[in-house]
């Protein structure tokens, strides 16, 4: 396994991204409430929160076959998590700076979590291109 | 582009596919009000909404990199689709039919225009995938 990844950072790089992964999967599709709660939504989100587990559980399951399988030609699994990733950050900077929902509440760990989750999809882009692009 | 997607009927579908993508991206970074209004949704759900469509907008943006370029080696890209439709349309079918996923069910409007949407863009994921086999998994 640490083979196919291009060695052992590689592969717990990857492990984070998926153990954060996993954690808004379990969030969005079994405790939706948690994330109504903690963002003061009303209980009308959570059909909202349960779609969006709908595009994170897919993506996490996708992640744990090449996990073992390995990342060969996987490139745009990748990239499809960088801009996710970067989609995320864009919006909690928009919304920082009140250019979008600004009575919305915020929560500064996952905004860290966004760009932890960014740099740790480009490293892996660069890192494993040879392998990625194969 | 028409022989990359092995003729102009996988294209079609395709483009329909991602239309789709772009459409409901558009719609809730720009127009939430009008689709919260469709069903009974207030406010207080739209940064729910933003999560949720920034996974929509990346799927989007590769879909039309893809579409320029070529689907040759692009396997995730149409397997998570598969799997994120066929889960849509478990939930939306449970959810409107009132058969499961029912917490604040009675505090939303649910139109059959959602369980519809997946079960068509499901389909026209697993022709493209049929249809694509010999360069999607190059």
């Amino acid at each position: 396994m640490i083979e196919a990844w291009g060695g052992t950072l590689n592969l717990i790089l990857y492990l984070i991204s998926m153990l954060g992964l996993g954690y808004y999967a379990f969030l969005t599709v079994l405790s939706p409430n948690t994330l109504v709660t903690r963002y003061d939504l009303g209980e009308k989100s959570v059909p909202i929160i349960r779609i969006v587990g709908t595009f994170v559980l897919p993506i996490l399951i996708l992640g744990i076959y090449l996990l073992f399988r390995g990342p060969e030609g996987a490139w745009i699994f990748l990239v499809l998590n960088f801009l996710v990733s970067t989609h995320q950050v864009i919006l909690g900077w928009a919304t920082r700076f009140k250019m979008i929902d600004p009575d919305s509440k915020q929560d500064v760990g996952d905004e860290i979590v966004g760009h932890v989750f960014v740099i740790i999809a480009i490293v892996l882009i660069y890192r494993l291109s040879d392998i990625i692009y194969a | 582009m028409v022989e990359n997607f092995n003729g102009i009927f996988y294209l079609i579908l395709y483009i329909i596919s991602i239309g789709l993508a772009g459409y409901y991206s558009f719609t809730f970074l720009f127009n939430k009000e009008k689709e919260f209004a469709k069903y009974n949704i207030d406010t207080s759900a739209a940064p729910a909404a933003n999560f949720g469509i920034f996974w929509v907008t990346a799927f989007f943006l590769v879909g039309l990199y893809i579409l320029f370029t070529g689907p040759e080696g692009t396997w995730p890209f149409f397997v998570i689709n598969i799997i994120v439709f066929a889960m849509a349309t478990v939930y939306q079918f449970c959810f409107h039919f009132n058969i499961a996923f029912l917490y604040g069910r009675d505090k939303v409007n649910s139109t059959i225009e959602q369980p519809i949407v997946s079960v068509v863009v499901l389909v026209i994921n697993l022709i493209i995938v049929y249809g694509l086999s010999d360069k999607i998994y190059l």
